[in-house]
């Protein structure tokens, strides 16, 4: 769990490029600008081809990842 | 009878087919041809009585898809207003501005749930609920046929687009520009064929592709469907409405193509009457064209470019197989008919030979007349192509580089100044430098592309705060952010900052953007 989680703070941080994000789990990345639908599209792209876990972009909605926490839920349920 | 000939051709639809629908939004909400024309005569009529607003000056559109913009655009032009398209995506800060710039004339407010943003302008406002009871009122025949019209010399529109210095620029599009551009679409990508199309519409109406959208839509009698912004936030309901609009012609930006083709439901059994994409707005990659060929067999996919100063498009072609084979990049068109397009040295003016890359001039019947109230503006950018190779027409300075083939094929490869696109977004990158300095934060801004695989990927702003500024990193963005939110809309706020104690300087005093450029590289 813990290997996922820092998996998927580099690919954020990588995507996003901003490596700060690891410090604020909660923050709401697309309200911060951090996030925006075409970065959100390249992490699930990133996510398949890290971890074999495909997200169709229309499967969920912007509440259900805005945060780097619930970009792990997501991510580990479907592992 | 109205002086322009997209007003008439879109009148004449409510003749031949007035129950048809012109246009409809994923909201549900929608007006046929004949309510169209009738509202528009109605909303003209009001704004033709000098007790409203004065003769001949620009009103103010603020709105999004709604259509309510339609009609107003038609009305404007009938009673012989320009009319200013402002998007709600504008903070409203920036809305003010553009208000004040036109003269704080007359604002119509179209959408329900942004009054906020609109209520604080100085100029008097129409709300959508006086709105709906003037475009509702009956008018007579004679005050119809006694309504003044626009003309081809006369300002059809102005449109605002980011200024370097931090002010928006309004760019004044003329009745001739309007229709010229209309009669080469019609004829050179509107082609006469049987049926009735629907158009999908993503751009509002505040951004000039959406021009394309408003002339190939209606003038034929076509019916136009716009995505709200709404829609636009979530991937699940974009879809859901683009099934539901069965489109046949697609015009959009290559990244919101980018952003469907990441969904494998992105296909012909999603939307199977499918014909044609125009894609402009920014670099068009070869594999987004492949993809969408294996998805769509049978589409055929169209490349255009052009500045907001020549009309929205001056080059466009087909993308053929063979193109997407031989090329690394692809062509940005062939030349519009009426256009000329000259390719000089940007320093010495002298034309340059097919093969060889030079600033693009474009010289014809779109070039706009310039930038409203802004003569310095204006004598910078247009007039600036010497006289024989403008064939003595109106010309403009894009700042675009670009080679022209022997075959007549145009590629673009960037600017030679400050100003980018951005997911189709026309930027000045000065316009959120001065904006980010005018915050007690920033002492010194400089900000510049992140490019990934060709196209711009975001903005990066590199930054000395001030000694105001306590905190540095995540925490400093996030305040920073918070600043500059009221006054820049969200695609223009650089994603990620970079804090710097010191901006390192080219020879000029200026920020070294060559030196900040190998940070972001890295």
């Amino acid at each position: 769990m813990a290997d996922i989680r820092q998996q998927i703070i580099d690919l954020v941080a990588d995507i996003t490029d901003e490596p700060d994000v690891a410090n604020e789990p909660d923050l709401d990345l697309f309200e911060e600008e951090i996030l925006d639908s075409m970065a959100a599209i390249e992490l699930l792209v990133a996510i398949k081809d890290e971890f074999g876990v495909s997200i169709a972009p229309t499967e969920l909605e912007r509440s259900e990842m805005n945060t780097l926490n619930k970009i792990v839920a997501r991510v580990s349920e479907r592992l | 009878m109205f002086g322009s000939e997209l007003v008439d051709a879109i009148d004449g639809q409510a003749r031949v087919h007035p129950d048809r629908v012109a246009f409809c939004n994923s909201e549900g909400e929608r007006i046929t041809y004949v309510e169209l024309r009738d509202q528009s005569n109605a909303l003209a009529c009001w704004l033709a009585d000098a007790d409203h607003v004065a003769p001949d000056v620009p009103v103010v559109l603020f709105g999004h898809k709604s259509p309510y913009m339609l009609t107003c655009i038609l009305a404007c032009a009938k009673s012989g207003h320009p009319y200013a398209p402002v998007d709600t995506v504008y903070p409203a800060d920036r809305v003010a501005r553009i208000v004040e710039q036109v003269g704080n004339t007359l604002l119509i407010d179209t959408t329900a749930t942004d009054a906020g943003k609109a209520a604080a302008v100085a100029a008097p406002r129409v709300s959508l609920d006086n709105l709906r009871e003037i475009c509702a009122q009956t008018v007579t025949q004679d005050a119809i046929e006694a309504l003044p019209g626009t003309g081809r010399d006369r300002t059809f529109y102005i449109l605002f687009t980011s200024g370097s210095t931090g002010d928006p620029k309004g760019v004044e599009i003329t009745g001739e520009c309007v229709d010229e551009f209309s009669r080469w679409m019609m004829s050179d990508y509107v082609f006469e064929e049987d049926g009735v199309r629907t158009w999908f519409n993503r751009t509002p109406y505040s951004f000039d592709v959406s021009i394309t959208d408003l002339v190939c839509g209606t003038t034929r009698g076509d019916t136009t469907f716009a995505l709200e912004a709404e829609a636009d936030a979530s991937l699940a309901k974009t879809f859901e409405a683009l099934a539901d609009c069965d489109a046949t012609d697609w015009v959009s930006t290559p990244s919101f193509v980018e952003q469907c083709l990441a969904d494998v439901a992105y296909d012909a059994s999603l939307m199977p009457r499918l014909k044609r994409m125009l894609l402009a707005g920014e670099t068009l990659r070869p594999a987004t064209v492949r993809e969408v060929k294996r998805r769509f067999p049978g589409i055929h996919v169209y490349n255009g470019y052009g500045p907001t100063e020549s009309t929205d498009l001056v080059t466009l072609c087909e993308i053929t197989d063979e193109m997407l084979e031989n090329d690394l990049a692809l062509p940005i068109g062939y030349a519009k008919t009426g256009s000329d397009l000259v390719v000089l040295d940007p320093e010495t003016l002298e034309q340059k030979p097919d093969g060889e890359p030079g600033e693009l001039f474009v010289a014809g019947n779109t070039v706009a007349r310039g930038y409203y109230g802004r003569s310095d503006l204006t004598q910078a950018a247009f007039g600036v192509c010497p006289e024989p190779l403008a064939q003595g027409r109106r010309s403009y300075r894009t700042g675009d580089e670009v080679t022209r083939e022997a075959n007549g094929l145009y590629y673009f490869h960037g600017r030679l100044d400050l100003q980018i696109k951005l997911h189709g977004y026309r930027i000045e990158l000065g316009d959120i430098e001065s904006t980010l300095v005018s915050t007690p934060l920033v002492h010194m801004a400089c900000v510049l592309p992140v490019v990934r695989d060709g196209s711009i990927h975001h903005l990066t702003a590199f930054v000395v705060p001030t000694e105001a500024a306590t905190e540095r990193g995540l925490k400093l963005t996030r305040q920073i952010k918070s600043l500059v939110r009221g006054m820049l809309p969200s695609y223009m706020i650089p994603r990620t900052f970079r804090y710097l104690d010191e901006m390192p300087l080219n020879t000029n005093g200026k920020a070294d953007r060559k030196a900040l450029s190998a940070l972001v590289d890295v």
